[in-house]
């Protein structure tokens, strides 16, 4: 194929506008889910590496937020450079998240900003971890000063051990936006008023500011919050370096740009010169903002300068068109009806382009196009809300499961017949997503599901099996652990075969219970009373293989576990793992562990082993190296339960929404209770009848500090917070909707705590009822 | 002035083997071995003269120096102490002088550097203490070595930055005061870090009229190789010696200079030949083939345009030279270069032939290939450089052993530690029966090991008898140490008597493990040198804080093991692994080069540290030098440049480049050379029929 030549693809008339006319500027893209953006933006970096005529040392730069996003669009770029315009696949052009863009940036000049060539990036939860102990050992000398805050009508033993829980998560709330805003512990302290003029929990997370930093310079490591912010101050401290990092990247593309925080965006406008900066994204679908320091608000106002060009990107194929309505129905009553006016710029909405394109009004697919929506004929909508029906949470699951006009015993093996459909239970958050899968596992196990809920399934199982390996070595007179470390050992194809034969299993398990004690198994004292390894069927000759294999193995390891933690999952991961994937994920493992090690000179295996729990139950992070190196893919007939935010980016044929309630579905009306404002909080001292959210009242308290905030008045900061919050969840609901491609039931329930009393139900969700009303009486 | 020729060319032109003959000349023209200096900027790039010279072939008896600046100093300033101990400002000369080592500097800097990072003035940057304490003794190196006042360490390091960080100079200025502290220390107690020793020698000893006379009348003739990578001082040192020769030979690598960045000063060191009587320039390559002379003539140029005459590519096919390999992961990289060598060998290349270099060599990709290469029976070797000694399982188990011998430090090992101090200790204990008997016999917390015979019947019997036996010995020794000795004796001593008395007696492990007692040597030698430099008058009220002090300090990693390897190690069959610098500093020719991690932006980058600066601490570089993005672009490029020619002038063969998609870490990798390769490649299928 030549570079003239009609792309593999076809392309919209938006997306053609978007890849065939630019050349150059600044470039603001809104789009509406299911648009393509991802594709137009891989289109649009293939276009200009091939012709831009890019210097041997010049990259196209594509920035996103999340791993899997960087390697979708790596082999959409490169699938595009080499079909369409018969170019090398992978040069000319790099993608990174903006985390990782800000790691090479001070990876390549650690100096400039005070760190060594080795430092160490520390995940969230080593970081959570120094909070955690700087918090402990603060408590008591600010217990005084602290207790101010908590409702003295409430049990005190309650209330503080509730507060104690939270005091973590606050400080590092606060942490981080003090980073955002770029202000150092010192800083924040040489501004502080007098003792005894308020600011008390302000006093208090800026001590623990202050000791996490210190702990962080005497490890020599950063947070992922400081990357940012350091990569900043070295392309502002050398104005030579950013001149020459612009020269290698003279074109920007960003993705998701609805989620950039303050910091994010300077970053990527000092990068790109104000010059060519393409930014994508839709500030409907941003919901991440909720104490975090991520706003779509930067986007917005992004679109609306007048030297930014503005092409939308309005047309979806996803969902079929009475799915489309609904949604936009959602962004129009919001905008226009909502009872809360506060809500009602909660989506960016411009039905009639009087100030540019249109915006937040997905159109559907012309007749030709090459990816259409699917036909009405095949949709199916079922909103549970009936007036003055209560549902409880048990009942909301049983619906879900059995209940429904179209339930999810369709996908049972049992059902007459198993639909070829992809199907999502779409949850608010992840407990919910525990109890459905729960249910299924106990009550319905031929409805196969699968938990996007941690991290992916390929991962899990790999660390899983170098744990439980560990595990064993950590405790190697146990017998049950030495039989898991057996099965661990067993590839993924192997582990299922034998499974799947009940006559091996049970010759397994004799075998192993015929060893009296564990050091006989491994080194009999006598060499000739050793056990004879059993007979298997020719089939499972193999098996045999394996045990020998297995026992030679377990003596090597157990000799080895005084080596250094790498050498010894190194070790394992080699003499278990067959995959690439697996062993370099096995490698990645040894040299993060290695680096704990660094900083933890006493752990040992089983704290190394608890380390490796934490990254299967995803409390670990690895940064540069996603669970999934494609990202997830529905499988059909499969039931995906996922969290509503873990959905962005993914459709399925059919999606349940469950707990639409006005519980986490809030919409600022007086009735509505709000997850932040804890019942051991006291009441706001200016009478709003509001317990305060501590969260937002400590930020607050930081603004005023840093001069944002002209006064802090107590209770202003906990109000705002529940309209940003209603916000939030709004458009997360419409994230949930617009998932399905042609089936959507969405449900609601009364929650855990209903038989207390009318005030501890939860109502359905205010939009839930309305877009019930419009669904089944129309528009009007 | 003696004759003096000076000879400039690139690696790989015969310089080396001339510098031999030349020596070889001298004897046979009556010369002897002790009249000639064979000076070279590092121990390794001295190994082709020691091979040479201990040649069955050349002719016996004639003992020859061949010494770095480094370890001249040493050996005289050890001989003429009483000289220069006074005169150099040592408070006590009568103190005998204690050379110390990277490793035991760092026990003395350590605590200072605590002490400081304590009132908070190092926390506008975010480094270890570790870190700091080696920046700071590399500072005081760095100005030993370009002769320049502690001072003007700290004023060229504020100056670099310019007025970008006001935070900057209260750093540099804590960093200088720390090394003001440590080289008072020092002065106090005789005790000589590399940077004094340079200093003592290059300012006062070589004034010292005795030493002057012996030194002149000793010395007849010079050889000084690679002085691209020798420092100022060095050069300072020849200037001063050549009047006193009858000759001298100096030779100059032109594109070496590789070590700039640990001091090295090559555009000054060229400057010598300005001295000499013949200056010849060798250009022809006597080791690589033509196609591999131009294929590094294309890379130097694709580097540094200006720096090479313009390639000669058209002529080049890369494939007869290059091969080079993508692979998505790293542990796939790895594979293939293990299967590539196998490969090799298999159709007869000797191991020796062949080495693996990487830009940075990490402990965990040193183990993957050592033990996927035993796999295929391929012996190998490999530079490591020192470790934590807490990481030596063999130091753990003292350690442990160190711990439960003085319980009222109130100390609790974990258990594993335990289990694997007996699994090691105790001849014929296997790690699960080791494991079952400390979780009986130990409880963290209790000060003294139970008793096996209080052990229930059965499991003494799972235990076995004979273990239990040997394990009751080792108690005892624990118990009456714990009784009679207990803080009384330095760790040395402590070590020294735990192995000596019990681990190395029959029947315990250690008894024939030759890697135990290699390890244990260096243990005891730490030990005592880490007594020597914190307790140098051995004034201590007991041994009991000495010993705890130690403890904690090798539990915190700052205290590391040093491996050394030989140049006989490196005679060995084997494949050489190391990282590109170390192998360059082997000044070693082989048939094939495995380049790892091609797409890794660290070839490019070099190790770049907030408190210290090669360059601006270079004598060549101006005072109040503001260093710019500009000058850093500059210098990696110089020093990538240097770094492969340096490599392909090396290898007679082939280079095998292998790529990473996904670096060591996860993250894609975009590095320079893989850039710059794949430029080259696409040149060179350009220029292909």
């Amino acid at each position: 194929m030549t570079p003239d030549s009609q792309p593999t693809f076809r392309l919209r008339p938006e997306q053609q506008a978007i890849v065939h006319s630019y050349s150059g500027g600044k470039l603001g893209i809104a789009a509406v889910p299911g648009s393509g953006k991802t594709f137009t933006l891989a289109h649009l970096a293939a276009r200009l590496i091939s012709r831009s005529r890019l210097k041997p040392d010049q990259e196209v730069l594509v920035v996103t937020y999340t791993n899997s996003a960087v390697n979708s669009f790596r082999a959409r770029i490169a699938q595009i450079l080499t079909q369409d315009y018969g170019l090398i696949g992978h040069i000319g052009y790099r993608v990174r998240t903006l985390h990782g863009l800000a790691r090479d940036i001070v990876y390549e000049r650690p100096a400039l900003v005070g760190l060594a060539d080795d430092f160490l990036i520390l995940d969230e939860k080593e970081s959570q971890e120094i909070q955690r102990d700087s918090v402990t050992q603060r408590l008591a000398e600010w217990r005084d000063v602290l207790a101010q805050y908590l409702d003295p009508e409430v049990d005190s033993r309650w209330a503080w051990h509730s507060f104690e829980g939270i005091l973590p998560q606050l400080a590092g709330n606060f942490i981080r936006q003090a980073k955002d805003l770029r202000r150092a512990p010192d800083d924040l302290l040489a501004l502080l008023p007098p003792e005894g003029t308020g600011l008390g929990l302000t006093r208090f997370a800026l001590s623990v500011y202050a000791d996490y930093q210190r702990s962080l310079a005497y490890r020599g490591a950063v947070d992922f919050d400081d990357l940012v912010r350091l990569a900043l101050d070295a392309l502002e401290r050398e104005p030579e370096y950013l001149e020459r990092l612009r020269q290698r990247w003279p074109y920007i593309l960003e993705d998701e740009a609805q989620d950039s925080s303050r910091l994010q965006e300077e970053m990527l406008r000092l990068l790109s010169g104000e010059r060519n900066w393409v930014r994508v994204g839709d500030p409907n679908q941003a919901i991440y903002t909720t104490f975090t320091t991520a706003n779509p608000g930067f986007l917005r106002r992004f679109l609306d300068r007048e030297d930014v060009d503005e092409k939308p990107l309005s047309v979806s194929g996803r969902s079929a068109q009475p799915i489309l309505d609904l949604a936009n129905e959602l962004v129009r009553w919001t905008a226009e009806d909502h009872p809360a006016p506060a809500l009602r710029t909660t989506f960016e909405y411009q039905p009639r382009a009087a100030h540019g394109p249109v915006r937040g009004i997905i159109h559907p697919t012309e007749e030709d196009d090459p990816d259409p929506n699917p036909p009405d004929d095949v949709c199916h909508i079922e909103l549970r809300y009936r007036p003055n029906e209560k549902i409880s949470a048990s009942a909301e699951l049983e619906y879900v499961i059995s209940g429904a006009e179209h339930p999810l015993l369709d996908f049972g093996q049992d059902a007459p017949q198993v639909p070829q459909e992809t199907v999502a239970v779409l949850v608010p958050d992840n407990n919910r997503g525990f109890a459905l899968a729960e249910k299924l596992r106990k009550d319905h196990k031929d409805v196969p599901f699968e938990e996007l809920l941690r991290s992916s399934m390929r991962t899990r199982q790999s660390v899983r099996r170098l744990l439980d390996i560990l595990e064993y070595l950590c405790e190697p007179t146990h017998p049950k652990k030495l039989k898991k470390a057996f099965w661990a050992q067993l590839s993924d194809e192997r582990r299922e075969l034998v499974t799947a034969d009940t006559a091996t299993t049970a010759t397994l398990t004799r075998y192993f219970a015929s060893a009296t004690t564990v050091e006989e198994f491994l080194w009999p004292r006598d060499p000739g009373a050793a056990l004879v390894l059993p007979e298997f069927a020719p089939d499972y000759a193999w098996v045999g293989e394996e045990l020998a294999r297995f026992q030679t193995g377990i003596r090597r390891w157990l000799q080895g576990t005084d080596l250094p933690i790498d050498q010894v999952i190194l070790t394992i991961a080699q003499d278990v793992f067959a995959a690439p994937a697996d062993l370099a994920l096995g490698h990645k493992v040894a040299t993060t562990l290695r680096a704990l090690a660094a900083s933890h000179p006493d752990w040992r295996l089983a704290q190394f082993a608890e380390e490796l729990k934490s990254i299967n139950e995803n409390k670990r992070r690895f940064l540069g190296f996603d669970d999934s190196e494609i990202g997830y893919v529905p499988k059909p007939g499969v039931v995906t339960i996922a969290t509503m935010h873990a959905a962005k980016g993914l459709e399925w044929d059919r999606v349940y929404l469950l707990a639409v309630s006005g519980y986490d579905f809030p919409s600022g009306m007086p009735y509505d209770r709000y997850i932040a404002e804890r019942q051991f909080t006291r009441f706001s001292a200016d009478g709003s009848m509001a317990r305060l959210n501590l969260e937002a009242e400590l930020l607050a308290q930081l603004d005023y500090l840093v001069g944002a905030l002209p006064a802090y008045e107590e209770g202003v900061a906990t109000l705002e917070a529940r309209v940003e919050r209603a916000r939030e969840r709004l458009r997360l609901f419409y994230v949930g909707i617009t998932r399905a491609r042609h089936e959507l039931i969405v449900s609601w329930n009364s929650g855990r705590y209903a038989h207390k009393g009318a005030s501890f139900e939860n109502p359905p969700a205010l939009p839930l009822i309305h877009l019930g009303t419009y669904n089944e009486y129309g528009e009007g | 002035m003696p004759f003096t020729r000076f000879i400039e060319g690139p690696a790989g032109v015969g310089k080396t083997t001339r510098a031999i003959q030349h020596v070889r000349d001298l004897l046979d023209a009556g010369a002897r071995g002790d009249e000639m200096l064979v000076l070279v900027p590092q121990r390794a790039l001295g190994w082709p003269y020691a091979r040479a010279f201990t040649d069955p072939a050349w002719p016996s008896g004639t003992s020859i120096d061949v010494v770095t600046l480094g370890g001249l100093a040493r050996r005289s300033l050890e001989t003429f102490w009483p000289l220069v101990a006074e005169r150099a400002g040592f408070a006590q000369p009568g103190l005998d002088p204690l050379f110390l080592t990277v490793e035991t500097a760092q026990y003395f800097m350590a605590r200072l550097v605590l002490d400081a990072q304590r009132t908070g003035v190092f926390d506008s940057i975010s480094i270890s203490p570790f870190a700091i304490m080696r920046q700071t003794l590399d500072n005081l190196s760095k100005a030993a070595v370009s002769q320049l006042p502690l001072d003007e360490v700290a004023d060229r390091l504020i100056a670099a930055w310019g007025d970008r960080h006001s935070s900057r100079p209260p750093v540099y200025r804590a960093c200088l005061d720390v090394a003001r502290q440590f080289r008072e220390h020092c002065l106090h107690y005789s005790l000589l870090d590399f940077s004094l020793q340079i200093e003592v020698f290059t300012r006062t000893l070589l004034s010292e009229p005795l030493y002057v006379r012996y030194l002149r009348s000793h010395y007849r003739h010079l050889v000084a190789d690679n002085l691209d990578e020798e420092f100022s001082a060095v050069g300072d040192f020849i200037r001063w010696l050549l009047p006193g020769l009858e000759s001298a030979l100096l030779l100059y690598d032109t594109d070496g200079g590789v070590r700039r960045f640990l001091g090295a000063a090559p555009a000054e060191m060229r400057t010598l030949a300005e001295l000499a009587d013949e200056r010849e320039e060798w250009r022809e390559p006597v080791v690589a083939p033509p196609e591999m002379v131009s294929f590094a003539e294309a890379l130097s140029s694709a580097i540094v345009p200006q720096a090479a005459a313009p390639a000669a590519l058209a002529a080049v096919s890369l494939d007869q030279v290059l091969t080079v390999h993508s692979a998505r992961f790293f542990p796939q990289m790895v594979d293939w270069a293990v299967a590539g060598i196998a490969g090799l060998v298999q159709a007869g290349v000797p191991p020796r032939e062949i080495v693996i270099v990487a830009p940075f060599m990490s402990d965990s990709l040193r183990f993957a290939l050592t033990t996927r290469l035993d796999e295929h029976g391929i012996a190998t070797v490999s530079h490591r450089p020192s470790r934590a000694l807490r990481e030596e399982p063999q130091a753990r188990v003292m350690l442990t052993w160190m711990a439960l011998a003085h319980p009222h430090w109130g100390i609790a090992p974990p258990v594993q530690d335990v289990a694997d101090a007996l699994s090691r200790s105790i001849a014929g204990l296997d790690p699960v029966r080791a494991w079952l008997l400390a979780q009986i016999v130990y409880r963290p917390g209790q000060p003294e090991l139970g008793s096996f015979d209080r052990i229930q019947s059965a499991t003494q019997q799972r235990i076995t008898y004979v273990a239990g036996k040997r394990y009751e010995r080792l108690r005892a020794w624990l118990d009456a140490y714990r009784q009679t000795d207990s803080g009384d004796i330095p760790p040395d001593h402590f070590f020294s008597r735990l192995f000596g008395e019990v681990l190395s007696q029959p029947d315990f492990g250690f008894h024939s493990d030759a890697e135990a007692g290699r390890i244990i040597a260096e243990l005891v030698a730490s030990a005592r040198k880490f007594r020597q430099t914190l307790y140098p008058d051995g004034a201590v009220d007991g041994w009991d804080d000495v010993l705890r002090d130690y403890f904690t300090l090798v539990q915190q990693g700052l205290l590391a093991a040093l491996y050394l390897t030989s140049w006989r190690d490196e005679q060995q069959d084997a494949v050489f692994l190391a990282p590109a610098y170390t192998f360059l500093m082997r000044n070693r020719w082989v048939d094939y080069q495995f380049w790892l991690d091609v797409g890794s932006s660290t070839w490019w980058e070099r190790l770049e540290q907030p408190l210290t600066h090669p360059y601006v601490l270079a004598r060549e570089c101006p005072p109040g030098q503001v260093w710019t993005d500009q000058m850093e672009v500059a210098a990696r490029d110089d020093a990538l440049r240097r770094l492969l020619l340096g490599l392909l002038r090396r290898c007679r063969r082939h280079v095998y480049a292998a790529i990473a998609e996904l670096g060591e870490q996860g993250y894609e990798q975009r590095g320079p050379l893989l850039r710059i390769l794949q430029q080259l490649r696409q040149a060179s299928l350009g220029t292909q029929p």
